[in-house]
């Protein structure tokens, strides 16, 4: 019973994976995408992390893809044509096959397979969240926890700076208005 | 599990599912009834008495109106978004403990279908997934109205979520527990004062946030602005007709339902009444009389979405969009602090 589950959750999760990618219209590559994370949270369910799983469907699926499909719906971009594929669109692939082969040779052996993680099923646990969860991340793993969240600090500051223009002064503004209705009268 | 559990899970199942429909079903006419009754008009009353069977009437009315596809539109994501509205909403109900939890064979079962201590969690998830229906819906219609209406929609509902959380979070640090049905005991100890609205200042606060962000979340007014009828048409349902309308009216309204029983739970203490049931001694009689006590405060807070939606304007959108993040958010922060403080300094001194 558990295995049909998982096959149909992985399957699920594979196949639109594979959509998100190959598929010509921006706005149905991200429906896929979302139906990528509830398959993921459902797997999550089934391996006991129920936590994770009610996480992994209201910040992924419920907030940042809401996001992500508000843009493109937003700047209505269009299907894209076939036969677009050029050299640059293969090193993406390649490069993203490189960096899995490379973690899949380095894990086993490094330090990081060997953190202990928590396990599922027991009840008080980190994997049902609440106190077990809290103190994993306020107690023994408060360092990374607070370096993780001024990562993300870095990546907000960094967003306004990119996006952020130069202003001009109100005052300026309305000038050049002015000037260019003149203009558009003489 | 024994021949009673399973008749006590099948009957919890039908009684709260039905519950939940019928209300929303209910709603349908209490909303024309009390929009008649605030400007002096009489409302439905040709079917049955007082128009009571007017919500079985309109579902007769909506299976036998033609269904219309427009051109132009996704046909899966169209047929499907109305039930991704309705699906979720209806889900949320089998995490939301009615009653006190009663005793079969020495053993306590919670008065929800599926008793986890996630429940809160739950909640929130299914309404962040009620989003794509709408989203969907306005997308796939190939209208720009209706596509208009769905990006508003997803803006204000991922706004408005951030005070919701961080208004339930309060709750939470104050009762100590996720467990909605930990919640009821925390809040009855014979005082009336130790309902979480009465802990002023936090918890009077985060009710305040809870409700308007709870208005938001329902696209209710005067929040509305994804169906705006005088700028969008219809929004994102201007496409639809038939069951599938019918099927959003559902969905917005058993959403409705839901926000109210969080309300009743978090604000109100559920199925208590100033600590007048909890001395019963026979679990089944406490449950159904707090079951009573709790849609009583269920039906209130109903009331309070209607009577609200024919008085209040509409806000615009920016003044929208200005009082979730600059307002509400900040206010909703400082109130964590708050809480904080309330939790180590004055807690200890109240005795609860």
């Amino acid at each position: 019973m558990e295995l049909v589950v998982f096959l149909v959750l992985a399957v699920g999760a594979l196949g639109s994976a594979i959509n998100v990618v190959l598929g010509k219209s921006p706005t149905l590559a991200g429906i896929n995408l979302v139906s990528t994370f509830i398959c993921l949270a459902g797997i999550y369910l089934l391996i006991g992390f129920p936590f994770l799983a009610a996480l992994q469907i209201m910040v992924y699926a419920g907030a940042i893809m809401v996001l992500i499909l508000f843009v493109i719906m937003l700047l209505d971009l269009r299907s894209e044509e076939p036969g677009l594929y050029s050299l640059s669109s293969l090193l993406g692939p390649v490069i993203a096959a490189c960096i899995a082969a490379f973690l899949a040779l380095i894990l086993p052996g490094s330090k990081v397979s060997q953190i202990a993680l928590p396990t599922a099923g027991d009840g008080s646990s980190a994997s049902v969240g609440g106190p077990g969860l809290a103190e994993s991340l306020f107690g023994t793993n408060l360092l990374i926890f607070e370096v993780s969240s001024i990562l993300l600090l870095v990546g907000i500051i960094g967003v306004v700076v990119l996006a952020s223009r130069q202003h001009k002064p109100h005052a300026e503004r309305i000038k050049e208005r002015l000037l260019d209705r003149e203009g558009g009268q003489s | 599990m024994s021949a009673i559990e399973i008749t006590f899970m099948l009957g919890k199942i039908l009684a709260f599912f039905g519950i939940v429909v019928a209300l929303a079903a209910l709603s349908t006419l209490a909303e024309r009834k009390v929009s008649a009754w605030i400007q002096l008009r009489y409302g439905p009353n040709r079917v049955g008495p007082f128009g009571i069977l007017q919500p079985l009437a309109d579902g007769l009315k909506f299976i036998f109106k033609e269904e219309v596809v427009p051109d132009g539109a996704n046909k899966l994501l169209f047929r499907l978004a109305p039930a991704m509205v309705a699906t979720p909403a209806l889900l949320a109900v089998s995490v939301i403990p009615f009653s006190f939890p009663v005793m079969i064979d020495g053993v306590s079962h919670a008065m929800s279908i599926i008793d986890v201590p996630i429940a809160l969690l739950i909640i929130l998830a299914l309404g962040s997934l009620q989003v794509y229906g709408i989203l969907f819906g306005g997308w796939a219609s190939n209208n720009k109205y209706s596509l208009l209406g769905g990006l508003r929609s997803s803006a204000q509902m991922v706004s408005y979520e951030l005070t919701l959380i961080l208004s339930i979070l309060v709750v939470m640090m104050l009762s100590g527990t996720m467990n909605l049905t930990d919640m009821f005991y925390d809040q009855e100890t014979g005082q009336v004062l130790l309902w979480t609205i009465f802990k002023f200042p936090v918890g009077t606060i985060a009710f305040g946030l809870f409700l308007i962000a709870a208005f938001a979340e329902t696209n209710r007014h005067p929040f509305d602005l994804a169906e705006a009828e005088t700028e969008l048409v219809g929004g994102f349902h201007t496409e639809y007709s038939s069951m599938k309308f019918a099927l959003f009216f559902i969905g917005e309204y058993a959403a409705m339902v839901t926000m109210s029983c969080l309300l009743v739970i978090l604000f109100l203490g559920g199925p208590t009444l100033f600590g007048l049931l909890v001395g019963i001694e026979n679990t089944w009689v406490r449950a159904l009389l707090g079951m009573g006590v709790f849609l009583a405060k269920l039906c209130s807070f109903l009331f309070l979405f209607i009577w609200v939606r024919w008085t209040i304007p509409r806000y615009r959108w920016d003044q929208l969009m200005h009082l979730g993040w600059k307002v509400l958010l900040p206010i909703s922060l400082v109130n964590i602090v708050l809480a904080g403080v309330w939790v180590i300094y004055i807690a200890p001194t109240w005795g609860g």
